[in-house]
């Protein structure tokens, strides 16, 4: 089971794209395209796991960082 | 603001509403779409994700594999061209708006921008925020730079 990583509002810091092993601009990059695809505006709080799974605030399945890099 | 100061940067122009029928917007605007669902209906989210079903519909379109630019002005253009393809054709603007406004939909413009540290921000075309506002799409944007400097991260 993975952990979560980040579940704060806003753009996750460096610590969080270190941890998954990707850049500051791809992880940018993937929840941008994530959020966008699942209909969600930047403002949404999205919810990022140490496997790079992405939910969102209710723990819906949206996507994972590594599928986008 | 140098080119090399650009990490990444590319733009998203998508339209969403429960009353999306995605092949109509496909058909007005002549581009495949880079993901489209409508309510209900599934779409492949990547490998590790699988198929997931979509809460509202959306038809979306992004410039990321599309459009081979560091500069997020091309990106911008490009989308506007969807809706005005040529100076004098304004026809798939004018069906969008109609579309928008008779299914109570939403578009939106996305511009996403990464830069280096303190690399400047780049600016929202005057024409784009005109174009956008005639549908009328949301602009939105996603600037950020690198949190510390090169010299830094080696340390």
């Amino acid at each position: 089971m993975a952990d979560i990583l980040w579940d704060r509002a806003g753009n996750p810091t460096r610590y969080v794209s270190e941890r998954l092993g990707v850049e500051e601009w791809e992880l940018r990059g993937a929840i941008h395209t994530i959020k966008r695809r699942s209909g969600l505006s930047g403002a949404d709080r999205v919810i990022i796991y140490t496997d790079g799974k992405v939910t969102d605030e209710h723990g819906e399945d949206l996507g994972n960082i590594h599928d986008e890099v | 603001m140098t080119r090399s100061e650009t990490r990444k940067t590319f733009a998203t122009f998508r339209v969403s509403g429960d009353a999306l029928d995605p092949d109509r917007v496909t058909r007005i605007l002549r581009h495949v779409p880079t993901v489209a669902y409508a309510k209900g209906q599934q779409y492949f989210a990547g490998d590790r994700t699988g198929y997931l079903t979509g809460k509202t519909g959306v038809w979306l379109f992004s410039t990321r594999n599309v459009v081979a630019s560091e500069a997020l002005h091309d990106h911008l253009s490009y989308i506007v061209g969807l809706l005005v393809p040529e100076r004098q054709n304004i026809t798939p603007l004018m069906e969008m708006r109609a579309l928008v406004a008779r299914k109570g939909l939403r578009a939106q413009l996305s511009a996403f921008w990464h830069g280096a540290h303190g690399a400047k921000h780049p600016s929202m075309p005057k024409g784009v925020s005109e174009v956008m506002k005639l549908l009328p799409a949301e602009i939105e944007t996603d600037f950020a730079t690198d949190e510390i400097a090169p010299e830094r991260q080696r340390a």
